[in-house]
């Protein structure tokens, strides 16, 4: 057969197959990658259950969202994969992780749960197992139906569906004139929900200002301005600081 | 027979990537020297002058010390501290430098080859690792947010006070600028029309007009943001020296710290290349390139220098602003991300959106001539009436004084007292 | 109709043997569109996993190569030379997370602006939906982004009144 330099050619990640005979091109790589990524996810997936670390789980996550991200790209969604990349890994998975460092203190780091509560998600889960399995299976075909019409999709007709034009539906074909359905009151309604959002970042805010004070703080607001009075308590330790404050300790000493 | 090979568009994106990992491992070493040496001559001193070929006197002008360094950290123990979190110790520098170095596949490095008739290749072959890719903007946006996963994850696996607090600095910058980053990109997008990066570069040179001028408060916002992207002083709070030693990678020493170092390095070449892509017209340049696809090789090569010189010069300033500003406070970058760059760059989109829409009913009204003109002249207008009212909104200078308050949980009050106090201190002065 | 039920549930319960069927198949013309991502996607794939086996692979090397000698105070938490005081994993400002939670409304808000920036000047986009007739002026598209954006400003614009990016 000659192998020897095209194993050198095509580097050691073709090695393997080419090990075992099989000619790269008569390989479906769609399925193989499919299946890569499929596993991937879920292993990844599984981790996040059996973790006992929440950073860890949240490592495991981004790996799980990202193998997932490339199942995307598999089917050719590549804004929506390129999204998931951005929003859940590069996003939420910075806001769950701030969120729990927030509140890491040592007992919640490590989640040992109990019996009870590990039979209790079991049982949540497998029942949304066999849901998914049910929808799974009760699927027609699998097989692909004439997806050799379909152009590769881009960036642009998901804009304009976006604008209440849909070039992809049904109705684009038939329109006499009429205008097709799309997506835009969807939409509009996402920028409330984002608006809602910033709303409730406002609320947290608000939240955060009854706080300890930091020691400057407190040793400031014991430099207590009392008009025209000429005692003022100044903590020994800590010399006066330039600006106004000052400015009274020295024109009350007087 | 042919069957065993891998096809040749695969081959093709096999030599890219060979020859991309290979020139961008080599061109961050090299640059660790530019910038010492321009350290250097800023600082008027001499810099990395000494190795060259060893057990020789032939020095080179120190060109062989990025080699020397490189073989040094190699040969540093790989040494793993007890008190971290292993797996996410030893996971983080490995994301980073993946995500850093993967981004560049949908980073085109020049224009095209003329026409080569190899079978199998579609002709012209692209300088663009992933051609096809149709979101390339975006697959550089979410790789670069990956990034940020790793310098948290780093800092918060090494179990340690310096680190954790720059690995939550450097997260909440990272994550805070890239809002401004994608603002001034998604001006760019609407005016080329496309999320590939050579679309953007080819649709600046067919008008002959740069984005940079086109778009100027775009510009100003991506440059700045794209800084601290970077973490490059006056953004480097992830590892200032003076407050929290090496930041997030304190407790790295040896070949991960060399990931580090290098992923950083690699953000700001990617920082560049997105500058002079978007911004500076990529590889064009009036009167020198063509802007057509149907090229010779002397215009290939061309091509591939101008947009070369351009990063160089990017990168150059880059590192002039290094060796001549002071750094940020952390309340100041955080102002300047929020309450500057993204207004100012919500306006830019929103001054583009406009532009580009009613560009038409212009170019008919008066002529494309000056419907051109008009639509370079409105962006600059806006930019300086920008700049006039974040100035006034937002002042540069800010007070780090303590509020005094009598309750201290009462800072509101303690901000309007203080408020008081100053004005009626200048009345009685 | 049972029968043929059951032959179809047989074929599918798993993927498994679908992919086996699959996995010897060769990529044939009728299998353009797959195809067709797979051209633009593998060349990505193959960048990130080479990228991966570049840093995997220096830190193996280094790890070969390097000495390794161990000692109690190298092991120790950094801290200027002192002896580490205190737990690491300590409570911090919400503020950071604040910082968070607004990246990410903006991140989600620019995903969405970026369809519209493109189909905005593309030729298959909005000219091409006026000229066929699916909405009936550029204007009303653009109101309808310029009211997408000024929402999330409005939003913005309450969350600066309050202080949200107030760090002092």
């Amino acid at each position: 057969m000659g192998n020897e330099s095209m194993i050198s050619l095509s580097g050691m990640v073709m090695a393997p197959v080419l090990a075992a005979g099989l000619p790269l091109a008569a390989i479906n790589w769609h399925s193989v990658l499919f299946l890569l990524f499929a596993s991937l996810a879920s292993i990844f997936a599984v981790g996040v259950v059996l973790a006992d670390n929440v950073v860890r789980m949240a490592l495991y996550l981004v790996f799980s969202l990202a193998a997932t991200a490339g199942l995307f790209f598999l089917a050719g969604a590549e804004f929506i994969g390129a999204m998931q990349l951005m929003i859940y890994v590069g996003g939420t998975l910075v806001l769950l992780v701030f969120g729990v460092m927030l509140t890491a203190q040592a007992p919640f780091v490590s989640i040992k749960p109990s019996a009870a509560d590990r039979a209790l998600a079991g049982l949540a889960g497998s029942s949304l197992l066999v849901v998914l399995l049910a929808a799974a299976l009760s699927v027609d075909s699998w097989q692909r139906p004439g997806l050799s019409e379909v152009t590769a999709p881009t960036a642009t007709p998901l804009g304009m569906a976006l604008l209440g034009m849909r070039v992809d539906g049904p109705a684009a074909g038939a329109a006499t004139g009429a205008v097709a359905n799309g997506y835009l009151l969807p939409f509009e309604i996402v920028s409330i929900h984002l608006l809602v959002v910033l709303v409730g970042a406002a609320y947290l805010a608000r939240a955060k200002r009854r706080r300890t004070p930091r020691p400057i703080d407190a040793a400031a607001s014991a430099v207590s301005v009392v008009e025209g009075s000429t005692r003022v308590e100044l903590p020994a330790a800590l010399p006066p600081r330039s600006g106004s404050a000052s400015a009274l300790v020295s024109g009350g000493s007087k | 027979m042919s069957d065993f090979l891998p096809s040749p568009l695969t081959l093709a994106a096999l030599v890219k990537i060979g020859l991309l990992v290979g020139g961008l491992m080599t061109a961050a070493a090299y640059l660790v020297l530019l910038e010492r040496w321009i350290a250097a001559w800023v600082q008027d001193r001499r810099g990395p002058n000494r190795v060259g070929i060893p057990f020789t006197k032939i020095s080179l002008f120190g060109l062989g010390q990025p080699l020397a360094d490189g073989l040094k950290i190699i040969l540093k123990e790989d040494f793993t501290p007890k008190h971290v979190d292993k797996i996410l110790y030893n996971a983080a520098p490995l994301v980073i430098l993946a995500a850093s170095l993967a981004i560049f596949a949908a980073i085109p490095f020049g224009s095209v080859l003329p026409p080569l008739n190899i079978p199998g290749l579609p002709d012209p072959v692209p300088f663009l690792v992933a051609p096809g890719l149709d979101v390339g903007v975006l697959w550089v946006f979410a790789l670069s947010s990956i990034a940020v996963y790793g310098v948290l994850l780093g800092g918060w696996a090494s179990n340690n006070k310096y680190g954790f607090l720059g690995g939550l600095r450097s997260s909440a910058q990272l994550v805070a600028y890239e809002i401004p980053l994608g603002l001034g990109l998604l001006g760019v997008v609407l005016a080329a029309g496309s999320l590939k990066l050579d679309a953007i570069m080819n649709a600046q040179a067919e008008s002959g007009v740069w984005y940079c001028m086109a778009q100027p408060l775009g510009f100003l916002v991506f440059f700045v943001a794209s800084f601290a992207e970077a973490a490059r002083l006056p953004f480097d709070l992830p590892e200032a020296e003076q407050e929290l030693v090496g930041g997030y990678h304190t407790e790295y020493s040896g070949i991960r710290l060399l990931l580090f170092l290098v992923s950083e390095f690699l953000h700001m070449i990617t920082a560049a290349f997105l500058i002079v892509i978007m911004f500076l017209g990529g590889w064009h340049f009036w009167g020198i390139t063509g802007s057509s696809q149907q090229i010779t090789w002397l215009e290939a090569l061309l091509r591939f220098g101008i947009l070369s010189a351009k990063i160089l010069a990017v990168i150059v300033f880059f590192m002039l602003v290094r060796w001549s500003w002071p750094r940020f406070r952390f309340d100041q970058l955080m102002n300047l991300a929020w309450k500057v760059m993204l207004p100012l760059g919500l306006a830019n989109l929103v001054t583009v959106a406009a532009v580009e829409e009613f560009r038409p009913q212009f170019t008919e009204a008066l002529g494309a001539t000056t419907a051109g003109w008009l639509a370079i002249a409105v962006p600059w207008v806006v930019f300086f009436v920008g700049w006039i009212l974040a100035g006034i909104l937002t002042p540069s200078g800010t007070d780090n004084r303590p509020i005094r308050a009598h309750d201290p949980l009462d800072i509101e009050r303690g901000i309007r007292e203080h408020d008081l106090a100053e004005t009626e201190l200048a009345g009685t002065r | 109709m049972a029968a043929s039920r059951r032959e179809v549930l047989s074929l599918r319960l798993f993927f498994v043997t679908d992919f086996v069927t699959n996995f010897t198949k060769s990529v044939s013309a009728a299998d353009f569109h797959w195809k067709r991502s797979m051209e633009a996607i593998l060349p990505v794939l193959l960048f990130v996993a080479i990228a991966a086996a570049v840093s995997v692979g220096l830190v193996f090397a280094a790890g070969l190569i390097g000495p390794n000698r161990a000692s109690a105070v190298k092991e120790m938490p950094y801290e200027s030379g002192m002896d580490p005081v205190h737990d690491t994993r300590r409570r911090f400002d919400v503020r950071f997370h604040l910082v968070a939670i607004t990246f990410l409304v903006f991140d989600v808000e620019l995903l969405f602006l970026y369809p519209w920036a493109v189909a905005s000047r593309s030729p298959a986009g909005i000219d091409a939906a006026v000229s066929e007739g699916l909405v009936s002026c550029r204007g009303l598209v653009f109101a309808g982004a310029l009211l997408f954006i000024s929402l999330v400003v409005v939003g913005f614009a309450y969350d600066w009144r309050k202080g949200v990016f107030r760090w002092r």
